[in-house]
């Protein structure tokens, strides 16, 4: 079956005055109808700039990007803009990662939420606003009938991500791309809206892409997963594969500084070093500076993304030999892996 | 009859309308041709400070007034020495004065009306001497009317002026325009503050907007074919005066008329010059003329150094530098004096007391030699314009001669004020006088005259009662009580006496007056009373 | 909404009275003897005594202050002037009309002028457009406004002759006396003072404007609206400039209050009436009931601005509105 969404060598190079940065440089994906692609990668990796390109939200001016981007066979990045407008809050929605400043602090929340099904429908306001109130009750705001005149800044912040989620979900769009939708809340309340967006996501069959640096957020949503590193991925499989059989030593790194409640530890495990500039990334493999591991060869060329030989969906970015490799995985299950469900 | 009346009627009809028709149309050529009609524009940056006759004083109020009242007595609106001598304007001739010279009875002439159809009787003028003599109205005139102690109207025609004692400048006096014919019902104690002000002169008032503007419209009445009018002569050319500008900027005024969106308008001192380059003195534009006004530098006689020191005084007269205190006053403001009376007054003689060059300082030190007592001077100046500079000036010159001056500055109205002070402790101040009217006992007695001096609002801020004058009060009084040439030749006397023998108060500038105009404007005519003579001038 | 509306008034009163009472101590002290002025230059002692008891002037301070507000606030009146007795009131009303013309056109002007360029300038930064509007920015806040004037007036009233040069026409009710009168001829006398005040202020808007829509374009709102799929056009109005031109009013309102208690040079310079031209000549005639009326009205406008404005931007900020 094709998939919802196949994104093939995306490239999104930003002109600033400094120079070209490369924020997304060869980037491959994709996400199946109805299931959960999570993309993890620490700040400025461009896992975040990857999802802006899909939706073509990039400032045009200074933005050049190439590759493909096919949604449902279409290619999103050859679209005009009147078609990207089309497609976006319709079927293909973005919820963001700050809930009070993603809405705006002068609009009733009913408001905007009529103002997402007005830009795709023809019906009346009244019926928009029924169908908002509906939503509403869906994400579950209490008291919805009053709470839709309400402003922004009168709900909370769990209560915020929920009426930013109603909101992206209320065309029903095929696939939602949640931009790190709970790292502004704290805990008990990012279960909350995780499990909202599973249920959601049962209810209507949406597809989603989770933008995230928490692993726990991977292991308890994703199907699959992504792992980005400078612009680039650098491994890509099942959540299972990533978790019980990781291949790359960034994600290694990754998996290990994942901090454990039932665990004693002293200090978390930090990688240690920077990632590279993107203006003039290294010629060689991009985290070469930074690992443990790394050989001669590294230094050379990029190493492509290659399958690993027994699971062909698990594709990974490091030429270090299969001996070291499990080795470093059994190290690792026995200090910190968690059950990946 | 009846035949040769309708003839007559259509021949005065057929007479009218060509002379409707010569007068409505205009010749091609502006020369000659003094066209009849049109509106003279006025700017001014400040208001008329009263319209009420019995109360209004400025400059530009007399101006108006010049156009609008009639009085008994004027000085005539023409330029040069005719505009000297009183003629009569609404009286039968001059004035039947009693044997003891003591009661005034004036004649006044049938037919003139107010603007609003009213006659004008000797009532009509008694009601103005009431006005100025009303408690309650305050108006200026009543210290000028001292000496006045009835003024009563027997019948239509006849005005009598009883007198305290005898007074030669008396007939001067009433041709300042508080005396000019009012209605009878206007009120004896409240101003009118607002148009119309119906008058009995070739124009009245018609409207007056404080702080915006004002308008002054023909008098329907003034009939300048028949007489009494005709006799007086005066043209009427223009149809209506405008009065705007008020609370405006000079420079922006002066640029207003250049462009002719205006015609008669103030200027910047400073441009005088460039007013004179571009448009010559007298030629068409820019009309430089002869003022009754004199700018002084008094010496405060009643202070402790200037007191009974007359030399001290002359020592101050030789060391002033004349020729900087008037050039600080602008270009062609005035020319340099050293007399009391201006160059325009009736019977100034060319005295040569002093020098009007620079300052003689050898003189100067030989007088001011021991006598400079403590050596220090205090100077109350204004902080506008050039009172600083010249305050500098004489600060420098009174150094080289051994002097100290502490130079005070205030604000013009503040150091008016406190000057005008008996008793100020002060040396030395600056203070300018325009003439009322033009006799010269409105300069030597006002301003000069010792016995007149009160605890506040003096005149004479010198404070001079006639030190180093022989017989001071009794030459101050011969001349009062002379007539005709003999006043003018004693007053001549008297001010070079004052200045070379008291030399109360160093006079440095007689000063012109300037005006600007836009090139819409023809026959210019000046009078030191009234100003520029609205009832000629007329457009192109 | 409806205490915020009344503890605001409240302060508004208290302001009001500060106000008076320091105006009038500053008068107070001033050293010159008002009844001298009011009597004239040749008034006699006995008749400047006479109007120092008319006006009150011997009376103690706080006797004179209390005597000026109950009429004011009884009576509702400003007094009397010095010079003519007239009623302050009357010149107040007088002249502020003028200097409500001039402000209030030329800021219309400045907002046609400023919206547009501000907001092209933050949308194309750095661009041609941009440079030019802030080096013009530069140039209108640091040249005074009466050099501006004078200049308008010199090269386009009085060498090219395109607008008269100074001068004030009345709209209805024209005087007699007027050389002009009309709608016309009024806007065409105020082109050249709109116009001054316009580029002094329009440049402090650009500026203004400019920043708060770049802010605002970086929002994250924006980004939302966007991702939603609405047209530019809609994310522009509905978002961008709901939000960017909220501060603008607050401004606009100080500004407006500001100025109303008369912009002093422009008036002089082509000889508006109006608040400021009365102030000056208040001032040189030590006037003092009228200066002080004129700055007592300045105090109130600036008052009634300031809550206008703050009750407007409660009424169009919900986040200010419900705290």
């Amino acid at each position: 079956m094709t998939p919802l969404l196949d994104v093939r060598d995306l490239r999104t190079h930003f002109t600033t005055e400094d120079g070209i940065v490369k924020a997304v440089d060869g980037v491959d994906f994709a996400v199946e109808r109805g299931k959960t692609v999570g993309i993890v990668g620490e700040s400025g990796c461009g896992k975040s700039v990857t999802c802006l390109t899909i939706m073509g939200l990039n400032e045009s001016r200074s933005t050049k990007s190439s590759g493909q981007v096919l949604f449902d066979g279409e290619d999103l990045l050859a679209a005009n803009p009147a078609r990207l407008r089309e497609v976006r809050g319709q079927e293909v929605a973005m919820i963001f990662q700050d809930p009070m400043t993603s809405l705006n602090p002068v609009h009733s929340i009913g408001r905007q939420l009529v103002e997402a099904v007005l830009l795709h429908n023809e019906c009346s306001k009244k019926d928009a606003r029924r169908r908002a109130v509906e939503r509403l009750k869906e994400v579950g705001i209490p008291r919805a009938e009053r709470r839709i005149d309400d402003y922004p800044h009168q709900f909370s912040g769990g209560m915020r991500q929920r009426v930013m989620i109603a909101m992206a979900m209320i065309n029903d769009p095929e696939l939602l791309i949640a931009d790190e939708p709970t790292t502004a809340l704290d805990v008990t309340t990012q279960a909350q809206i995780l499990y909202l967006m599973r249920k959601l996501q049962k209810d209507h069959g949406t597809a989603i892409v989770m933008i995230t640096h928490d692993l726990g957020v991977v292991a308890e949503t994703a199907d699959e997963v992504v792992v980005m590193y400078a612009a680039k991925v650098i491994e890509r499989g099942s959540v299972n594969a990533i978790f019980n059989q990781p291949q790359h030593p960034y994600t290694w790194g990754l998996l290990g500084s994942l901090p454990r409640l039932d665990a004693n530890v002293d200090r978390l495990t930090q990688i240690p070093g920077q990632p590279p500039s993107l203006l003039n990334p290294p010629r060689g493999c991009r985290f070469g500076p930074r690992c443990p591991y790394v050989m001669d060869i590294c230094k050379e060329k990029q190493p492509d993304l290659l399958p690993v030989s027994y699971d062909p969906d698990h594709v990974q970015a490091c030429l270090l030999d299969e001996e070291t490799k499990i080795r470093e995985i059994e190290k690792l299950k026995a200090a910190v892996l968690a059950e990946a469900s | 009859m009846k035949g040769r009346l309708w003839f007559s009627g259509v021949m005065a009809l057929v007479g009218a309308t060509m002379l409707i028709a010569a007068t409505t149309a205009s010749g091609g050529n502006a020369g000659a041709a003094q066209k009849k009609g049109g509106t003279h524009r006025i700017l001014n940056t400040s208001d008329f400070d009263h319209i009420d006759t019995a109360l209004s004083y400025f400059t530009h109020s007399w101006n108006l007034a010049g156009a609008t009242q009639l009085r008994m007595y004027y000085y005539p609106y023409v330029n040069g020495p005719k505009s000297e001598r009183i003629e009569p304007m609404a009286a039968q001739g001059q004035p039947k004065v009693s044997k003891d010279g003591k009661t005034f009875t004036i004649t006044i002439k049938k037919g003139f009306k107010f603007s609003n159809g009213e006659n004008v009787t000797a009532a009509n003028f008694k009601r103005a001497f009431d006005r100025a003599q009303n408690a309650k109205l305050q108006s200026p005139a009543s210290s000028f009317l001292d000496d006045l102690t009835s003024a009563t109207s027997p019948n239509a025609t006849t005005l009598v002026l009883k007198l305290k004692r005898v007074a030669p400048d008396f007939l001067a006096r009433i041709t300042m325009p508080f005396f000019s014919a009012v209605l009878m019902s206007t009120p004896l104690d409240t101003e009118i503050e607002k148009g119309p002000l119906h008058s009995a002169g070739p124009y009245y008032l018609q409207d007056w907007t404080k702080t915006t503007s004002a308008l002054m419209v023909r008098n329907p009445n003034w009939n300048n074919a028949k007489e009494p009018f005709k006799s007086l002569g005066f043209q009427a050319n223009i149809d209506r005066v405008t009065w705007a500008g008020i609370g405006g900027d000079l420079a922006q005024h002066q640029l207003q008329c250049e462009r002719n969106e205006a015609d008669a308008c103030g200027f910047p001192t400073a441009q005088a010059k460039e007013l004179a380059d571009k448009y010559g003195i007298n030629k068409g534009r820019f009309f430089v003329d002869k003022d009754l006004l004199v700018w002084r530098v008094d010496l405060n006689n009643e202070q402790p150094l200037f007191k009974g020191n007359p030399n001290l005084r002359k020592a101050v007269q030789h060391a002033l530098d004349r020729r900087f205190m008037t050039q600080q006053h602008g270009f062609l403001a005035g020319r340099r004096t050293d007399q009391f009376l201006p160059y325009g007054m009736p019977g100034f003689k060319e005295a040569n007391v002093y020098s009007v060059k620079g300052p003689n300082y050898t003189r100067a030190k030989q007088l001011a030699q021991g006598n400079t007592r403590t050596g220090k001077a205090v100077y109350y100046a204004f902080n506008r314009t050039f009172g600083p500079a010249v305050a500098q000036s004489v600060q420098f010159n009174l150094k080289q001669i051994g002097l100290d001056v502490e130079i005070k500055l205030f604000d013009r109205v503040v150091q008016n004020t406190k000057a005008a002070t008996r008793g100020e402790a002060f040396d030395i101040t600056h203070e300018g006088w325009h003439a009322d009217y033009p006799d010269p006992s409105n300069f030597i007695n006002v301003l000069l005259d010792g016995r007149r001096l009160q605890a506040e609002n003096n005149v004479n801020t010198s404070y001079f009662s006639g030190d180093g004058v022989k017989d001071y009060a009794k030459k101050l009084d011969a001349a009062f009580a002379a007539t005709g040439q003999k006043r003018l030749d004693l007053y001549a006397q008297l001010d070079k006496d004052i200045m070379a023998n008291g030399a109360p108060t160093v006079p440095y500038i007689s000063g012109n007056t300037r005006r600007f105009f836009s090139s819409e404007v023809g026959c210019v005519a000046y009078n030191a009373q009234v100003g520029t003579i609205l009832t000629s001038i007329c457009k192109k | 909404m409806f205490r915020y509306l009344v503890r605001r008034l409240l302060w508004a009163v208290v302001l009001f009275f500060a106000v008076t009472l320091v105006t009038y101590v500053i008068f107070f002290l001033v050293p010159a003897n008002p009844a001298r002025l009011a009597a004239g230059q040749s008034a006699t002692p006995e008749a400047v005594a006479l109007v120092e008891e008319r006006l009150g002037l011997n009376d103690p301070f706080y006797v004179q202050y209390w005597g000026f507000l109950k009429r004011l606030i009884f009576d509702g009146s400003l007094g009397e002037s010095f010079v003519d007795r007239s009623s302050v009131n009357d010149e107040i009303f007088r002249a502020a009309p003028i200097t409500a013309a001039l402000v209030f056109g030329s800021m219309l002007l400045v907002l046609a002028i400023a919206l547009p360029i501000g907001i092209l300038s933050a949308l194309r930064p750095r661009s041609l457009l941009d440079r030019g509007a802030m080096t013009y920015v530069l140039i209108g806040i640091s040249l005074p406004s009466f050099w501006i004037g004078l200049m308008l007036s010199y090269l386009i009233g009085f060498k090219l002759g395109l607008t008269p040069i100074a001068g004030y026409c009345e709209v209805v009710s024209v005087p007699e006396a007027s050389s002009c009168g009309g709608l016309l001829d009024w806007s065409y006398h105020m082109v050249l003072p709109w116009a001054t005040l316009a580029i002094v202020q329009a440049g402090i808007y650009v500026r203004f404007i400019r920043a708060e829509v770049m802010e605002t374009m970086n929002q994250d709102y924006v980004r939302t609206a966007r991702a939603k799929g609405a047209p530019e056009r809609r994310v522009m109005k509905d978002h961008i400039l709901r939000n960017a031109l909220l501060p603008v009013v607050t401004i606009l309102g100080m500004d407006i209050g500001l100025l109303l208690g008369g912009a002093i040079f422009i008036e002089t310079v082509f000889g508006l009436n109006g608040l400021g031209g009365t102030a000056i000549r208040s001032i040189g005639q030590f006037d003092l009931p009228v200066l002080q009326g004129v700055v007592i009205f300045g105090a109130v406008a600036i008052i009634i601005f300031t809550l206008i404005v703050d009750l407007l931007y409660a009424w169009i900020d919900p986040r200010i509105r419900l705290t």
